[in-house]
This record gives C-alpha cells, sequence and structure tokens, in this order.
C-alpha cells in the first residue's frame, strides 16, 4: 500500500515539475507563433483540438482543417490562457489570435513499422469497401476499426441524430468487446491462462490496425491489467491494479477525467473487471465461452453512452438499447469479413453475406431513429 | 453452446433470406439519385446496371448504389458520362473504389448503340465531327444524348445539353415522344427548349437539381415543360426518384 501511494505521490510531483518548467519560457504578452504540422485532430462535441508541445488549440475552426495538414496560429498570450499545472498553452480566437492554413493536406511518409501498419490499414479499407456497399461498408469499419472518415455525411447525421455515433469510434469498449470475444474464442481452443494470453495479444493488434491512438492504448493497457489479473490474481489485486493505472493516468493528464473515451475505457474494464464474474458467477456452468466478459463491458459503458451521446433523450434510450447488443456480434462479423477480403478472397464472399445482413439492419434502425 | 449455435445458425438464415429479398425482379427500374447539384442515374433490369453519369464527388451516389444494386453484386455493367464536368462525373473514383465498371463510355458519339437483351441504348448527340479537337469549347454543347428504349417504353437522358442543340436534334427527326426525360441541365433557362419538349413530348420530366447559385431550376425551364404536358419531378424536393416498367 505504503509503496504504491509513493509511486502515485512521485509521478504526481515530477509531472508539475516538468509542466511548470515547459511553460515558464512564455511570458505574458508575449507575441507567439505556433506551426501545427502533421496534426492529428480530436474531435469533442462541436470542437476540436489540435496540439504541439505545449501549445493546443481548440475551436470549431479546427474541424474544418484538412486532416495532417500545416497550420501557423499567432498572436500574444494571456494569463487566463497558460496553465502551467497543465503544462499548456491554449490558444484562443477570443485572444485575437489570427489563423492561416498553410500548404496543408501533405502527409509526411511515415517509415518502418508505423508506415507498414498505416499501409496496411489503408489496403484493408480499400478491400473491404470494395466488397461491401454503402453505407454499410463504412459502418463496419468505423465499428471495427474505428475509421469515420470514409462516412458518408448523411449517415454520419444519422449516427449523431440517433444518439448511436459512439458506435464508430474506436474506444475503450471496442478493446473491452475484442478482449472478451477473443477470450470466449480462445477458451475453445486452450486453456484460461493461454487464451487470456492470446487475448492480450490480438488486443494489442487491434489497437495497431485501429490506428494506435492514445485513447486505445489507454483502453489497451487498463484491459491487458484486468486480464491478467482476472487468469493470475485475486479479485482485490485487480481492483487496486485498475485503480493504480487509472490514478497514474489521471495524474499525469488530469484533464483525462472529462475525456469520452476515458471514461468509457474505465467502465469498459470495470466491467469486465466486475460485473463479468459477477454475471459469471450468477449463471455459473451456462456460460462457458464467458460471453459474460463482454456483457460486462457492455452494461457498465451503457450509461456513459446514454448520457454523452443520447442526451438522455427517449429516441437515443430506444435506439441504443436496440443497436447496442448488436455491435459485438457485427465486430466480430465484421472482423472476419475485413482479414478475409485482405487474405482469402472467395472467403470473403461466404463472410460478407451475415455481415453485411447485420450492417443493413443497423443502418435501417439508424436512419430510422436518425432521420432519413 | 449448443443451444448458441442453432440460435446463431436460426438467425443468421433470416438475416440472409431478408437480405436477399434484394434480388432483381426483372422489371425496368430508372433510378435518378439525390447527388444535389449534379447527374447520377441508373438503369437496372436484372443483374445489368447502367450508370449515367456519377455526380459530383461525396454527392451520394456511392449510397445510391448501395440502396439500389444487390449487395453480391459488385459490378456496374456499362457507365456513360454526359460530359467531363465535376457534377457529372466527379464521383467516378468513389464509385470505382466500390464496383468494377465493365465498359466506360467517356466519348459516345450519335449512332452508337448497345443492346442488352431487351434494352436498347441509342446515342443521339453529339455527331462524331463535334468531338474533333477544337470543334468546340463548350462541354455542355457536346452532352451525350441517350436514349433508352425497352419494349414501348422510351426513356431520354440529356446531360447538360443547350437550347441551341435541342433545336437542332429536333430538326434531325431522330427524336420520337419519350415517357421519360431527364430534363437538360438541372433545369437552366438555357436549355428545355419549346421545339425540342415539343418532339419528345415527354409524360414525365425528371430535373435532378440540388442547392445552387444559378437558380436552377428556373421558372422559364419549368414554364416550358407544364406547357409541353410533363409532370414534373424533382430530386432537391422528392430525393431519390424511382420509375419502375
Amino acid at each position: 500500500m505504503k509503496w504504491r501511494l509513493a509511486v502515485l505521490a512521485s509521478v504526481l510531483f515530477s509531472r508539475l515539475l516538468v509542466n511548470f518548467a515547459l511553460t515558464s519560457q512564455y511570458r505574458l504578452g508575449e507575441p507567439v507563433r505556433v506551426r501545427f504540422d502533421n496534426y492529428k485532430i480530436e474531435r469533442s462535441g462541436s470542437e476540436c483540438t489540435i496540439s504541439r508541445g505545449v501549445f493546443w488549440w481548440k475551436n470549431e475552426d479546427v474541424c474544418n482543417l484538412r486532416p495532417a495538414g500545416t497550420v501557423a496560429v499567432t498572436g500574444t498570450l494571456s494569463a487566463g490562457l497558460i496553465d502551467r499545472l497543465m503544462g499548456r498553452i491554449w490558444l484562443e480566437e477570443s485572444s485575437n489570435y489570427t489563423w492561416s492554413e498553410g500548404d496543408s493536406g501533405r502527409q509526411t511518409p511515415g517509415k518502418g513499422l508505423v508506415f507498414g501498419i498505416e499501409n496496411f490499414r489503408a489496403g484493408l479499407v480499400r478491400k473491404t469497401l470494395a466488397r461491401l456497399p454503402s453505407p454499410e461498408g463504412e459502418l463496419i469499419l468505423g465499428i471495427v476499426l474505428g475509421y469515420k472518415s470514409v462516412l458518408p455525411k448523411l449517415f454520419y447525421d444519422q449516427l449523431v441524430n440517433s444518439g448511436t455515433v459512439h458506435i464508430v469510434v474506436a474506444s475503450g469498449y471496442n478493446v473491452m468487446v475484442v478482449a472478451g470475444l477473443m477470450l470466449s474464442a480462445m477458451l475453445v481452443l486452450g486453456r484460461r491462462r493461454a487464451a487470456t494470453l492470446g487475448a492480450i495479444s490480438v488486443v494489442w493488434l487491434y489497437v495497431l490496425l485501429a490506428g494506435g491512438e492514445v485513447s486505445l492504448l489507454r483502453a489497451a493497457v487498463m484491459g491487458s491489467v484486468v486480464l491478467v489479473g482476472l487468469a493470475w490474481g485475486r479479485s482485490t489485486r485487480i481492483t487496486w491494479s485498475l485503480a493504480l493505472v487509472v490514478g497514474v493516468m489521471l495524474i499525469v493528464s488530469p484533464l483525462l477525467i472529462e475525456n469520452i473515451s476515458f471514461q468509457l475505457s474505465v467502465a469498459a474494464t470495470i466491467g469486465v473487471a466486475l460485473i463479468g464474474p459477477y454475471l459469471a458467477r450468477r449463471w455459473g456452468r451456462a456460460d462457458p465461452l464467458e460471453l459474460t466478459t463482454t456483457l460486462g463491458a457492455l452494461l457498465a459503458t451503457a450509461p456513459f453512452i446514454w448520457w454523452h451521446f443520447g442526451r438522455l433523450s427517449l429516441i437515443s434510450l430506444v435506439s441504443n438499447s436496440l443497436i447496442l447488443p448488436l455491435v459485438p456480434i457485427l465486430m466480430f462479423l465484421g472482423a472476419l469479413t475485413i482479414v478475409a477480403a485482405a487474405l482469402i478472397s472467395p472467403l470473403a464472399s461466404v463472410a460478407a453475406a451475415p455481415t453485411y445482413a447485420l450492417a443493413h439492419l443497423m443502418v435501417i434502425l439508424i436512419s430510422f431513429f436518425g432521420g432519413s | 453452446m449448443r443451444k448458441i449455435l442453432c440460435w446463431s445458425v436460426v438467425v443468421t438464415f433470416l438475416l440472409l433470406a431478408w437480405v436477399m429479398g434484394q434480388a432483381p425482379d426483372g422489371k425496368l427500374h430508372l433510378v435518378f439519385c439525390d447527388v444535389g447539384q449534379g447527374d447520377a442515374a441508373l438503369v437496372i433490369r436484372g443483374s445489368f446496371q447502367m450508370l449515367i453519369d456519377t455526380g459530383p464527388k461525396n454527392g451520394g451516389v456511392v449510397a445510391c448504389l448501395g440502396r439500389q444494386v444487390p449487395f453480391w453484386d459488385r459490378q456496374i455493367e456499362i457507365f456513360v458520362n454526359s460530359h467531363p464536368q465535376a457534377d457529372h462525373i466527379g464521383a467516378l473514383a468513389e464509385v470505382e473504389k466500390r464496383y468494377q465498371i465493365g465498359k466506360k463510355w467517356l466519348a459516345a458519339v450519335a449512332g452508337d448503340r448497345i443492346r442488352y437483351g431487351d434494352l436498347d441504348f441509342d446515342i443521339l448527340w453529339p455527331a462524331a465531327s463535334d468531338r474533333v479537337l477544337g470543334a468546340s469549347t463548350d462541354l455542355n454543347q457536346l452532352s451525350v444524348v441517350v436514349a433508352v428504349n425497352y419494349g414501348k417504353f422510351r426513356a431520354l437522358f440529356t446531360g447538360d445539353l443547350g437550347a441551341e442543340e435541342e433545336r437542332v436534334l429536333a430538326d434531325s427527326g431522330r427524336l420520337t415522344a419519350v415517357d421519360v426525360l431527364k430534363v437538360a441541365h438541372h433545369g437552366s433557362k438555357y436549355s428545355s427548349a419549346a421545339e425540342f419538349l415539343s418532339a419528345v413530348s415527354p409524360k414525365l420530366a425528371v430535373i435532378s437539381v440540388g442547392k445552387n447559385n444559378y437558380g436552377h431550376p428556373t421558372s422559364q425551364a419549368l414554364e416550358r415543360l407544364k406547357a409541353a404536358g410533363a409532370r414534373i419531378w424533382r430530386t432537391d424536393r422528392q430525393g431519390e426518384l424511382e420509375i419502375v416498367w
């Protein structure tokens, strides 16, 4: 107990020190020009954020930037923009910043493993879209790989209106569903510990294929801790390990607490760690494949999903209740189709049929609840 | 475990049976996709599909194809481009990512003809001599005009053809009365000449149009269509349109 607290305290102290050093070199009233190169746009509600070093820029204009482009922002710093504890300097329109988009759209070519994975991912997307019509193909890519840049605008609007847009965002929930499904599948083949290791490997492979975003990496760390804990440890250890991981993440970046993806990851992990085993105990031998693992993640994330995406409207309650249970099945079938399309073409035609059928049912539900 | 497997198999078969309802019915379907300000139309009979124009990039033609073509059919037999402007061919790359295109008819000329069973496609415009480099600088003047004949049914697709070319076509005596006319140039006042409409006397005039700054469809074109006795359907008001024969 003592050493855990000591670790947490030292991480917190180091973090504050580094952040202060990073931001104290900038003075109030000083003009700054920040060039965001090859940025990644993070969407949160109607606003989007890009960052470079200590500089962060968040507003609605950011959402309209081209992905991976270049944009230069200039202005003067004010006290309200410098967040020394967080180590961040926020650039805001209200502080007289002017911005101009440079020769954006240039993608910096990646190298080595990252480049290979990106290429492989692009290949999966291309082959899947060639197998399935629109918007079912895009829905499957969104659900399985969190790949939403190809979603048609009309369908995206329907997802938003129906309160189900979260299903096309690769989040901790997806990671835990993958973990649960893989654990179930591997338990057919081997013993529990071997199956757990297999499931963890697939989870990390999934994270890489889904773009390796920080939110997914966080979820994968949490998921791995819990899966290992479930296979080897005691339930008190799992809870502590999870609390430690979450605590360290929050100390490093306290703003995570309001990050939807982080909340979903923690909820899904708690679902797998606590609700899943509880359901399994209740159902006893009736669940040899541990489908309760997936169900636990589903149940734990549902309140957060309804809160953030449904604005607690009646429509989203109904739409999510109908659509969410289909997500794990479509993830499984979709992953099968995507892999088959990439590796074994004739098998892809067979796998595509039930995958399309289920995706088509979801598209109809989403169009119905989201307005056509 | 056995129960789960049995239920999975039953549900899978039910879902498959449901989507198999997309199987073609053997009738002729003319579909006018809602692609905003642009043109994209599908002629479907059985497993045969001809796409006439694609509309603009991200206009929605791929979603339209997704709705109209069975999911297992990944081939569009023929693609005809009326003329190479962004609102007519801007989404070709998107279509090619999803479907194989059997034959691309990118520069058809009058006299070209394709037969597919009891379906006939006749190209009425432009003349081969008009395609000579420098003969015309206005791409609209070179719009491919396709006549679709299926039994007694006639449909005419006119791209962005202008009134002057329409009059030449009307004078040529090659036009017959049609059931469906794809109104030229999204209802521009510089198209749909009264002489042309009189020659084709359409029962139904379809205007493929979206939000625009040109005033399309113009009141002048709408008046002339009404005077010709045509019922008017518009994709901007009615969305995707389908005619089954």
